[in-house]
């Protein structure tokens, strides 16, 4: 990529001068740490200095303390098991491995960590003897839908689409996005009717939530104690005699240095036996937990306490000190930094020594997580001609901005959350650990179909069964043609004005004048108000459909 | 550390690797055109019309084999389906140990005319019993060693590496199903169309009747190519050939006539429409599709005979409809299931999830017959087919296709040697 004549390294990530906070860079500023730049909130920031905008966009989200889906699932499960529960507590009495347990249950509820261990237990048994009785499986209907956890899934997902489309709440959840594509937990990976994919990994975002503005060594040491990336990468089942080389293999290659730099085979080994014996915490329900709390415990009689050899140092390490070791290595200040480049400043590699300064200044500030996401939105660098319309929008970005640019909200209607799927990214659920890969790969012609869809249908007031354009209270969940004569009244732009106006409004870029002229000639040819108000649909549509809407 | 996909806008470590070495175009200039000069003649899977064909269906749910390819002469398969198992006399007879499902009648045809091939007992040792992670494991060739891409997606790597990417307006695969299936899954970016559906309204994103505004967007697309940002240059490519090739789709797909009926569900739509795709002369070598619904847990009876009656029917009419196009030279189709079926049936008239099971491969190239061992239904009622030295791992058929069809090297890309099973010479 170029930059500005006479950036260096150094002066790159130095903050922008007051002459430079400008409406245009505000707006750049927008798209980028949030889903887009809505005018009044363009203004609000002019009123500030750069840092207080950044601090203002990046206010902790409000999200909810008691999750009411969590809360809604766990009334399911309940009514569900009905006397199961009974049944299971008899039948943990007998177990050598539960009778303990027994004990020291305080409530007969699947949100009591002890109900919860033995049901689940005891689902397996029943489900494993059916299996292979070859009896009626009466089991059946929960083996497939255990408790509805699907539905629950995407009523949490579509939650979070309102949570973060409220415009205080997007900066905030776009970088934890962010953070959850590092330290990935995916639905795939947990869901099933013995786990609690739903409430492991909300606390596992919740951890990440929580550990947002502190030291990245910090929030890694958190990280890796949630019964999400616990079961993600199989902490649980390392033990002493049988260490699993996952975990250290991965919170090295994806959390913290990158692949293969700074780190050995027998690093590996060695960090393998460190992450012995954690385990989740039998005395802690996913259901009752604080926002942000851990939930795996260090199991002494699992762990293995010998020296351990890593990077050329030798001594009992266990998890947290091993995070203390990495953070020396020198690799370690370049990962997240070009990470969080790749995500929100360009898709491409900076120049020789870009990253490495901006690691350097990172360390200095003892690897604080908001530190670099203020300095990289405070930089010079930033603001850069070369940065604009460089990044690709993500599903998540391309439809809450949109939902932003248009003043809607998201629709009352669940199935909203499939909108996502045919995007390419379903709600918490990439592929596989390495996370959602991004940039360009979120466009392929069958990508673009679907976005232009979900405009379209956005946009031409194409609703769903039942569903109204407007609530009572006045929300709008599609566009309709009123809309938009309104704003035609309202505006008092005409002609040429009133497409410029859209171009300005919706486009990160200033698109070719070709481009420009096509859309303003169709326009042209539109007679009577009528006629007008169709052909400005059809130019918003064309250009929420174009290459450039799809950037930012 | 997350992939960076385009050749041209590569991570720092990846810059490192391939700047040294200098990645001909790309060295060039710090962004490359859309459409890259190929002087180099990429073998084996790049669009061409005269090239060999291979389309990959999956059968999503995990089909019992058993009632497929049913086994009459055993009779632990009749003691342990007292209610599923089906008669000999029903079957349709196709040597001494077998016969088909009774709605296989197409498959018959194909069968007696030596155009298909059934493999018995395929499955693979250690196999799981998760849809997903079976079918993942299907759609990769393998394990997490694999993970990120599918067998065919690293074909086309292979044959397509981005230093030589080819100039086409002619995608190297379709895959007809919401998604990009992750047997297509590639490392490095591929011209892939994907075809949310057959349904061409689908396929033109008109979800409302707006012709002026798709007009005025491909007006508008095209009057943005060259823009000078490089990022929305590099849309330009997926725009234009989105656009070209969906309006070329669509128009296809609604001027074919075909030579056969085909069944009225999705998937005699899908292979219609794959057979009008070929029959255009586009040139795209991998097809790949999706169904589902095999998943019988209960009330197998009905449901097993309405998807095999679909299966049977749309293959069928496909390879007619080529044959009377005189393409069917051409083409290969092989459907794959994740599993097959737990041999005891269950109480609700159905089976669970099981392991091996007998797989197809259809086409007239295909050398037909029935190729593999006999399975062998365990004692205990309460197991599964069992892996053996006998059975034959699906990746021995990939191996078949890749190297004997599609030429290209299965060892590289299946990372071990696979004994090949003589249905393609």
């Amino acid at each position: 990529m170029s930059v500005p004549t006479k950036m260096t390294p150094q002066t790159a990530w130095k903050p922008i001068a007051e002459s430079q906070w400008t409406e245009d860079n505000i707006r750049h500023l927008l798209r980028r740490a949030s889903w887009t730049a809505r005018p009044a909130e363009v203004k609000r920031l002019a009123a500030m200095t750069p840092g207080d905008a950044i601090d203002h966009l990046f206010k902790r989200a409000q999200y909810p303390t008691s999750h009411p889906i969590l809360n809604e699932y766990a009334d399911k499960v309940d009514e569900g098991l009905g006397d199961e529960i009974n049944e299971a507590i008899a039948w943990a009495k007998a177990q050598p491995r539960y009778k303990d347990r027994v004990g020291k249950i305080k409530a007969k509820t699947y949100r009591d960590p002890h109900v919860m261990a033995i049901t689940i237990a005891h689902y397996n048994k029943l489900r494993s003897e059916a299996r292979n009785s070859g009896q009626p499986d009466k089991f059946r209907a929960q083996f497939r839908s255990r408790f509805g956890q699907e539905d629950s899934w995407r009523k949490y997902a579509h939650e979070w689409l309102k949570i973060a489309n409220r415009p205080q709440n997007s900066a905030f959840e776009k970088a934890n996005n962010f953070l959850q594509n590092i330290w990935v937990v995916n639905y795939r990976s947990l869901r099933g009717p013995s786990n609690n994919a739903l409430a492991d990994i909300h606390n596992h975002h919740n951890v990440l939530r929580k550990n947002f503005y502190e030291s990245y060594p910090a929030l890694c040491k958190q990280a890796y104690k949630t019964r999400g990336m616990g079961y993600m990468l199989d902490l649980p089942v390392s033990t002493k005699n049988r260490p699993n080389e996952n975990f250290a293999r991965e919170l090295m290659e994806l959390f913290t240095l990158g692949v293969d730099n700074g780190y050995t085979e027998d690093d590996i080994k060695e960090i393998s036996k460190a992450f012995t014996g954690y385990s989740p915490d039998p005395d802690r329900s996913p259901y009752t937990l604080e926002p942000g709390q851990t939930d795996m415990i260090l199991n002494p009689a699992q762990h293995d306490d010998s020296r351990k050899k890593v990077f050329g140092r030798s001594r009992d390490y266990d998890g947290d000190a091993i995070v203390d070791l990495i953070f020396e290595r020198p690799e370690v200040e370049v990962f997240l930094p070009h990470e969080l480049c790749r995500f929100y400043l360009i898709d491409e590699a900076l120049p020789e020594g870009y990253i490495e300064a901006l690691g350097k200044g990172w360390r200095e500030n003892d690897f604080n997580v908001y530190w670099l996401i203020k300095t990289l939105f405070t930089s010079q660098l930033f603001y850069a001609d070369s940065v604009r319309g460089r990044i690709f929008k993500s599903p998540n970005q391309f439809y809450l901005g949109l939902l932003q640019d248009l003043g809607l909200q998201v629709e009352p209607s669940v199935e909203v959350v499939r909108e996502l799927d045919y995007l390419g990214q379903p709600f918490a659920d990439p592929p596989d650990v390495n996370g959602w890969n991004g940039g360009a790969f979120w466009m392929n012609n069958g990508s673009i179909n679907a976005r232009r869809l979900i405009a379209q249908r956005l946009f031409s007031g194409d609703y769903r069964r039942g569903m109204k354009a407007t609530d009572r209270g006045g929300v709008n969940y599609v566009v309709t043609d009123e809309m938009l004569g309104e704003f035609f009244e309202s505006s008092g732009k005409k002609g040429r004005e009133a497409v410029d106006h859209f171009i300005t409004y919706l486009l990160p870029v200033r698109p070719k004048g070709a481009y420009n002229e096509a859309l303003q000639s169709h326009f042209a040819k539109a007679g009577n108000r009528e006629d007008q108000i169709r052909a400005l649909k059809q130019v918003i549509l064309a250009i929420l459909q174009s290459q450039y809407y799809q950037v930012c | 550390m997350k992939k960076n996909p385009t050749p041209e806008l590569k991570s720092r470590r990846e810059f490192l690797k391939f700047g040294a070495k200098g990645a001909g175009l790309l060295a060039l200039s710090p962004y490359a055109p859309g459409f890259a000069v190929d002087t180099i003649r990429a073998a084996g899977i790049s669009a061409d019309k005269d090239g060999t064909i291979f389309v990959l269906l999956k059968l999503g749910g995990g089909n019992d084999g058993l009632n497929t390819l049913v086994p009459f002469n055993d009779d632990t398969y009749y003691d342990y389906r007292p209610n599923l198992s089906l008669k000999k006399e029903d079957t349709i007879l196709i040597n001494e140990d077998f016969g088909f499902h009774p709605v296989l009648t197409g498959f018959h045809e194909l069968f007696e005319d030596g155009n298909l091939a059934v493999i018995q007992d395929v499955g693979y040792p250690n196999s799981t019993r998760s849809h997903f992670s079976g079918q993942d494991f299907y759609e990769r060739g393998g394990g997490l060693e694999f993970v990120g891409t599918g067998w065919l997606g690293r074909h086309l790597d292979a044959e397509c590496p981005p230093d030589q990417q080819r100039t086409s307006d002619n995608p190297n695969a379709v895959h007809i199903s919401r998604h990009l299936p992750i047997a297509l899954r590639t490392e490095h970016p591929q011209a892939i169309f994907s075809m949310l559906s057959s349904n061409i309204r689908t396929i033109l994103a008109r979800s409302v009747a707006d012709d002026d505004t798709a007009k005025l967007l491909k007006e508008t697309v095209e009057a943005a190519q060259g823009d000078e940002n490089p990022s929305v240059d590099y849309l330009n490519m997926s725009y234009m050939s989105a656009l070209v090739t969906e309006e070329k789709v669509a128009d296809v797909l609604s001027n074919y006539k075909s030579d056969v009926e085909y069944p009225e569900s999705n998937l005699g739509s899908d292979m219609r429409a794959v057979a009008a795709l070929i029959t255009s002369g586009m040139g795209t070598r991998l097809y790949s599709l999706d169904t589902g619904g095999y998943d019988t847990h209960s009330n197998q009876l009905d449901r097993h005979e309405e998807l095999l009656t679909d299966l049977s029917g749309a293959i069928t009419a496909f390879i007619k409809d080529l044959q009377a196009k005189k393409l069917a030279d051409q083409v290969v189709v092989m459907p794959f299931s994740e599993f097959g079926r737990r041999p005891y049936e269950n109480g609700s008239a159905g089976t669970d999830h099981g392991t091996q099971s007998a797989f197809f491969v259809a086409g007239t190239p295909v050398e037909g017959g029935i190729y593999g061992n006999h399975v062998t239904i365990p004692e205990d009622r309460r197991s599964d087919l069992q892996f053996t030295k006998t059975s034959i791992d699906f990746r021995q058929l990939y191996a078949t296709v890749l190297d004997r069809w599609l030429g290209g090297n299965s060892e590289a890309i299946l990372r071990a040697k696979y004994e090949h099973v003589d249905f393609l010479s």
